[in-house]
């Protein structure tokens, strides 16, 4: 099938429905025809009775940026619902599935129709705000998830948050670029957050008066805490939570060297030192395979940084992502993907900087951009997506690549760097 | 005024006293009270004069003296650079560090602060360990140089405080860099013998 196609079917949908005029018409055309090509992903359509268009919105959206559809986007004067859906003209225009969005006491009940089989493939009723608004947002994301995991069986991205770092502080922000928030209240100049893997608390180290401590901060409370190990001189680079949430691993740099360290923060105590690199060498950037058996980082111990890998417990060190010598370019902030296939890191290439990937299954690292510097990988908790910060349009901002269809999107706007990108879990508890 | 009063009674009766073959004239009694008056002023005046001069001469010295004091400051703030991704001290820069050492030798009391710093490229978080070495490596020179370690503090700013933001190689040159600060003893400085 064409991309052609569709385009005349659904003009002539929105014909025969009589509801746009020849103007309105017209313009349909070009949106739909922009969004919807029907064939290379499954074609999904979402309506909602009147009243409900933010809701419809959000979830037309997150669909979108799950990149496992194509969103048919109807005009407003379409997409509104009375009485029963004509199913069949639906599957008549090339659609897979159609989304059914009515008001419900308290909330929202969706239905997800599968076209094809002519059945209700989920049928759910959620407690959401109408007008789609403040933090029940996050009700209507989780909504959107459901229905990517009725369809594919893989779940949905749209409940999650991304923290990261603009001016001095660490800010979050939907994963549809809603809600923008600054989460840390410090005077110091806020780097590295990262998420414990409940979503519940985040860390940082905060840069004031030549030290670097890591805080710890409860996003449900608001309280913080001085990670132990961190406040003693110089700087506690890169923290990141054990899968378990029981420990952290970080990389206190001080005029003895950058080295890898453990620390128990359920009981706040017990430091232990994992690399050796001391004068020699650097080593920081740690990041736990998804088991929580292995760590990745980076290491300047052969000249330039480059990723290695050992066991949790600093055993075993070697090389991971295969390079020659000074030939290649030094390679950054290894993070290892949800699924423990892939780890994603940034490597100097010529004048530019690249987000690469190091597959498992194949040993070799490919990189996936071209365009800029770009830098900063975070993986997404479906490891089919990555933000990272890039320069590739005016100034340096927030970007989201989707590995399977390469689409890629620019979810920060901010006024100076949007940087050190990390992506959520995905969010059920109460700070959502 | 009573003294006035008084002395103008006194010519009176000195006057009323005296031979009366002529009229003698007898200088008003303002008059010969004038000098010692003016004498009072003038002595005041030079007091005044001296003072001045004394607080003018103070103030000369002591804009001297810190003149002599900003500019061992300024020797020992001097920046010191270093090449991409390296953290040893440049051959270009050895006899600045040699003088901050010479300085800080010839004042015990005297502490500076290094902070290191690195130009955008690598990653923000490896440039605050870069920026790390070079602190260290300039402190390890001047410890070298005779000086206490224990006298100089270490710290790391990376990439965060650039001093020309722009993304090229000049740029990345000024950008990579050790700063120095005093952070105490700085009041009153002393040369270091033979300079």
């Amino acid at each position: 099938m064409t991309a052609v196609r569709p385009r005349f079917t659904l003009l002539a949908l929105v014909a025969c429905l009589g509801l746009a005029g020849p103007l309105a018409a017209q313009q349909d055309v070009v949106r739909l025809g922009i969004t919807y090509r029907a064939g290379a992903r499954p074609g999904i359509i979402v309506l909602a009775t009147a009243g409900l268009d933010s809701v419809r919105k959000i979830v037309e959206r997150d669909l979108d940026y799950s990149d496992r559809f194509e969103v048919a986007v109807v005009a407003d004067s379409v997409a509104p619902l009375s009485g029963e859906l004509n199913l069949g003209l639906w599957r008549q225009y090339g659609l897979a599935w159609a989304v059914e969005l009515r008001p419900v006491i308290g909330g929202v009940e969706a239905r997800l129709h599968d076209l094809g089989g002519d059945r209700v493939a989920l049928q759910v009723q959620r407690g959401v705000d109408p007008a789609g608004s403040g933090p029940q947002r996050m009700g209507i994301h989780r909504l959107s998830d459901e229905i990517v995991t009725a369809v594919t069986g893989d779940p949905g991205i749209a409940a999650t948050r991304v923290l990261f770092v603009n001016g001095d502080a660490i800010w979050m922000i939907d994963s549809d670029g809603a809600n923008l928030t600054r989460v840390s209240r410090g005077t110091g100049k806020a780097m590295s957050p990262a998420w414990a893997p409940d979503g519940s608390r985040i860390a940082f180290m905060e840069l004031r008066d030549y030290a670097g401590p890591i805080i710890l901060q409860n996003l449900v409370t608001g309280t913080r805490q001085t990670v132990p190990g961190t406040s003693g001189g110089g700087n506690a680079l890169t923290p990141t939570f054990s899968p378990d949430g029981r420990e952290m691993l970080f990389a206190p740099s001080t005029e003895g060297g950058t080295d890898i360290s453990r620390v128990d923060i359920q009981r706040m105590c017990c430091v232990a030192r994992l690399t050796v690199g001391g004068k020699l060498a650097d080593n920081l950037n740690p990041a736990y395979s998804p088991d929580g058996r292995r760590v990745a980082f980076e290491s300047t111990r052969s000249g330039r940084n480059q990723i290695y890998v050992m066991d949790a417990d600093g055993a075993n060190q070697r090389a991971l992502v295969p390079f020659d010598g000074a030939s290649t370019g030094p390679s950054f902030a290894p993070v290892w993907s949800p699924d423990g296939q892939r780890i994603a890191f940034h490597r100097d290439i010529a004048d530019g900087r690249q987000i690469m990937v190091f597959d498992f299954g194949t040993g070799r690292a490919t990189a996936l951009t071209s365009l800029g510097r770009n830098e900063d990988p975070s993986w997404a908790p479906d490891s089919r997506h990555l933000i990272f910060r890039s320069t590739r349009e005016r100034g340096e901002q927030l970007w989201i690549l989707d590995l399977e269809s390469a689409r890629i999107r620019q979810l920060t706007n901010m006024n100076g760097a949007a940087r050190m990108p990390a992506w959520s879990p995905r969010l059920t508890g109460p700070v959502s | 005024m009573p003294r006035l009063a008084a002395f103008v009674a006194l010519a009176l009766l000195v006057a009323a006293c005296g031979k009366k073959e002529e009229p003698a004239i007898t200088p008003t009694p303002v008059q010969t009270d004038r000098p010692m008056v003016n004498q009072d002023s003038i002595d005041a005046a030079n007091a005044e004069r001296a003072r001045l001069a004394a607080e003018q001469a103070a103030r000369d010295a002591a804009a001297a003296a810190e003149a002599a004091r900003a500019e061992l400051v300024n020797e020992l703030a001097a920046t010191v650079h270093f090449d991409y991704d390296q953290y040893a001290i440049r051959q270009v820069d050895e006899a600045l560090l040699a003088r901050k050492a010479a300085i800080m030798r010839a004042n015990p009391n005297l502490r500076i602060r290094v902070v290191g710093h690195a130009d955008e490229r690598g990653s923000d978080e490896y440039n605050l360990a870069l920026g790390m070495r070079r602190a260290a490596s300039a402190k390890d020179y001047l410890a070298r140089l005779g000086v206490e370690a224990g006298r100089i503090e270490t710290a790391s700013l990376g990439e965060e405080v650039p001093v020309d933001p722009a993304s090229n190689e000049s740029a990345w040159a000024a950008n990579r860099r050790a700063e120095f600060d005093v952070v105490a003893g700085g009041q009153t400085l002393v040369r270091p013998t033979g300079s």
